[in-house]
């Protein structure tokens, strides 16, 4: 109704524009002959021309009144426009009509594209597991007949194989996150036993060394795979830039104001501070990236994105030479 | 012997597998025809069975069900599919376990060991030898004693198990690395001086029951262990 009213503004103000001019001509030619209008001759010609017109606006009113409602309710997406009046909205509708049906083909398209491509790297990630699962059965299987650096050198290629083909499936996954995220209740000491176990040769092989500081029985609310994969994100990068004089890499819990946070720590080279803000960009690699090769700017970003949906909040701080510090703040409740 | 179906589709770790496995003394059966999982499963009867999930024609969960409409045996999923609902289908389609690859042998040799020991009795399996021996040399297993010519020494866990590597590879040497990730364990992440420490400790123990000089370092490589007892006697 507002927005009619709007739109009727320009048409009343000419309607009495209109009327203004004719009453100033009738009144400029009765003056000739000297026998003006009367006041009450005005008033009359002034509220019949009015109802009039309220009849013409309530006509336009009735016939454009779906219009007028539709839209206002439905401004988000108005995918339906009712019957047109006119010819003019009758035009608009067809153009909006062909329109949107252009586009929903071209999202479907979309749609189907991306589900191709998000089974293709599922499916292409899990080809790819096998020979580097093949692999490190056959290193395994050779650990004592081959000769040390070779060894270190093939699981650290190994590795950095098998992260890779994570955080790509990790990547593609998270994508469709509603549909792959169970909430549990997580001992937090267990779980990250379960990933320094897991980068156990790395750890030695770089001889740096776990610290747990995690007391038993601290329970978080949280999906088991989704929070594994953040925490083995910072801790493959508390590995990856500790010095080779760093000793211990240290998981702490802290407690405050109801919130439970999980800190891994670092004494390793730090993140210079122009790049400290940056560290969670897509793509960003930053100094460090590129002293040491490895760094492709997804780990952190991904983690980061996990963790927004997993509603926990991530933050990283860090001095330059001294080390880095990786937070996990859990909600308690 | 206990008898294990290996259905895997992938060759290299079938075989691989099969290699390592049958060091512990399993009779292993690799899948012939993928369209006849179920034929086979029933003329080779094994106690245990090791599944993939994406297999040809069929996957694993199909077979899994099939399977246990004949059969109670156990059954472990070994698959490179990590999401929770992959595990959850394995479990609910009648799965026992489930390993994700890239798996360590000695996680898969561990859960079949778990599993056969729950399911045909503690000590069903082959009964292993309660001792290694190398010319004299005792190495008590259960006790975790080492003696020679009657004279004993108890050994804490770290020194046991670095013994037992250190009998297994008589004459190989061992590297650093190796040794500290035999230590690691869920709780003691051991760092490299605890290995030093560990080392002297067991050429102490060593020593204190007459064996001397066994157990030498190889400077840049690791540590071996000599025969330097029988020549003596």
């Amino acid at each position: 109704m507002k927005d009619f009213l709007k739109d009727s503004i320009p048409t009343v103000l000419f309607f009495y524009a209109q009327l203004l001019v004719f009453i100033f001509i009738v009144q400029l030619f009765y003056g000739i002959k000297s026998v003006p209008m009367g006041w009450d001759l005005i008033t009359y010609l002034f509220i019949l021309l009015t109802f009039g017109l309220l009849l013409f606006l309530a006509y336009r009113y009735y016939r454009l009144r779906d219009y007028y409602v539709t839209i206002h309710q439905d401004k988000e997406n108005v995918t339906w426009l009712p019957d047109p009046p006119t010819q003019l909205l009758t035009n608009i509708k067809q153009q909006h009509d062909t329109q949107t049906s252009r586009y929903a083909e071209e999202i479907e398209r979309l749609k189907q594209q991306k589900q191709m491509e998000f089974h293709f790297i599922q499916q292409w990630v899990h080809q790819m597991k096998t020979p580097v699962s093949v692999m490190h059965l056959t290193l395994q299987k050779e650990k004592l007949q081959l000769p040390q650096g070779f060894l270190h050198n093939m699981h650290e290629e190994l590795e950095r194989m098998q992260q890779g083909l994570d955080l790509a499936l990790y990547q593609s996954r998270l994508q469709k996150f509603d549909r792959d995220f169970q909430v549990q209740q997580i001992e937090l000491r267990a779980l990250v036993k379960e990933v320094i176990q897991e980068f156990k040769s790395s750890f030695i092989r770089n001889q740096v060394y776990p610290e747990l500081e995690i007391p038993q029985n601290y329970i978080v609310t949280t999906d088991s795979k989704w929070l594994r994969f953040v925490i083995n994100q910072a801790v493959s990068n508390a590995i990856k830039y500790s010095k080779p004089e760093s000793a211990k890499i240290y998981f702490r819990t802290k407690v405050f104001d109801h919130k439970l946070t999980l800190q891994i720590t670092d004494t390793g080279y730090g993140i210079p501070r122009e790049d400290i803000n940056r560290v969670f960009d897509p793509f960003f690699t930053g100094k460090n990236g590129r002293k040491f090769r490895e760094s492709t700017g997804m780990g952190l970003y991904l983690s980061k994105q996990v963790c927004i949906e997993l509603g926990h909040e991530l933050t990283i701080s860090s001095e330059e030479g001294k080390g880095t510090t990786v937070s996990i703040h859990f909600q308690q409740h | 012997m206990k008898k294990i179906y290996l259905i895997e589709d992938d060759k290299k770790i079938a075989d691989l597998l099969k290699d390592y496995l049958e060091k512990y003394e399993y009779d292993i059966e690799l899948v012939q025809e993928f369209d006849h999982i179920l034929e086979e499963f029933s003329s080779f009867d094994p106690h245990l069975v090791l599944l993939d999930i994406n297999l040809p024609s069929y996957d694993g969960f199909y077979w899994c069900r099939k399977i246990r409409s004949i059969s109670n045996c156990p059954i472990i999923f070994i698959s490179a599919r990590d999401s929770g609902m992959d595990q959850v289908m394995a479990i609910e389609n009648g799965g026992d376990d489930y390993i994700t690859k890239p798996f360590n042998f000695d996680v898969v040799q561990a859960k079949i060991k778990g599993i056969m020991r729950r399911i045909y009795g503690e000590y069903a399996t082959s009964t292993p030898a309660d001792s290694i021996e190398i010319h004299g040399l005792f190495l008590h297993l259960t006790a975790m004693e080492v003696s020679l010519n009657e004279t004993r020494a108890l050994l804490t866990k770290n020194e046991f198990i670095l013994l037992k590597a250190f009998m297994e590879h008589l004459n190989q040497v061992l590297s650093r690395t190796y040794l500290l990730e035999m230590l690691w364990d869920d709780e003691h992440f051991v760092d490299d001086n605890t290995l030093s420490v560990n080392i002297t400790r067991v050429r102490k123990k060593l020593e204190d029951i007459g064996v001397s000089q066994s157990i030498q370092t190889v400077r840049g490589a690791g540590y071996k262990m000599v025969d330097t007892w029988s020549e003596r006697q």
